[in-house]
């Protein structure tokens, strides 16, 4: 919802830093039950998880999706009162809020595929 | 003609085959499915924080609901229409499942739920408050919508 925020597709009548500040003491305790409880489930078959592709995969994008965060909140974040009054949204922030969708995407469909012999 | 006969006929279609037989079908619907879930239960979770007033209390409930509403409809029609495909291969194997019956009744109760009494106090004009009314509400809303998440992971744990 907040990748979404940014690309001005929901709530554009609301300021992003407001819905972030709002929304993410929600959304960080959420990645921690599910760092937490993926990493119990991981354990439970760490090899059959280990050289799976589709497990890799996933983790590389979570990696991934740290950087991305990291690069808004260091290049874009400081700066959101300046930008977010207008109507126009900086393109790398756009880019930032894709790639994470898509990133987002293909993490959820990873963890699915790894059930399946593929 | 009775469920079992439909079930039959679902079994027996040489559309459907080709769900059945292809190796990738019903990992790449699942993924979907999973896409439609997130998207749903996402936005009830945004949608009764702050109905109950515990969290996002500085976003205004009717911007919040008009706005949210729209992706929480979108994924729940992509769970469903997903979930149909996941479904009709096999469909007596799931209509046996007691963790699938479970969760197409939590899902029928959900969503009556969302479309009646969710509906009912978004529009009566006093959602803004966290009283004690909109907690039961929000309550009971994310209750429903997370027991049909656990039921539709259990059809895979239980008979």
């Amino acid at each position: 919802m907040l990748d979404l925020r940014l690309l001005r597709l929901v709530l554009p009548s609301e300021s992003a830093s407001k819905i972030m500040r709002q929304v993410m003491p929600w959304a960080l305790p959420g990645f921690g039950i599910m760092f937490v409880t993926g990493g119990l489930l991981f354990f439970s078959q760490a090899e059959k998880a280990y050289t799976s592709g589709f497990f890799r995969v996933k983790m590389l994008l979570l990696v991934l999706l740290g950087v991305n965060a990291l690069v808004y909140q260091l290049k874009f974040y400081p700066s959101m009162a300046e930008w977010e009054s207008s109507e126009t949204v900086p393109r790398g922030v756009q880019v930032i809020a894709v790639v994470s969708l898509a990133f987002w995407m293909v993490v959820i469909a990873c963890g699915r595929l790894m059930a399946y012999e593929l | 003609m009775s469920l079992q006969h439909l079930w039959q006929m679902s079994y027996d279609s040489h559309t459907i085959d080709i769900l059945r037989n292809s190796k990738y079908a019903i990992p790449v619907i699942q993924s979907f499915h999973l896409f439609g879930i997130t998207l749903l239960l996402g936005s009830m979770v945004i949608l009764n924080l702050r109905l109950s007033g515990i969290g996002l209390r500085q976003l205004p409930m009717a911007a919040l609901s008009r706005q949210i509403w729209p992706w929480a409809i979108g994924g729940l029609l992509l769970a469903i229409a997903s979930g149909v495909l996941v479904f009709v291969p096999d469909p007596a194997r799931y209509a046996a499942n007691y963790a699938f019956r479970t969760k197409m009744v939590a899902l029928c109760v959900a969503v009556a739920f969302q479309f009646l009494i969710y509906r009912k106090v978004m529009r009566s004009g006093t959602a803004e408050s966290g009283s004690s009314r909109n907690i039961a509400v929000a309550g009971c809303s994310l209750v429903l919508w997370f027991l049909v998440g656990w039921a539709g992971r259990a059809i895979a744990f239980l008979g």
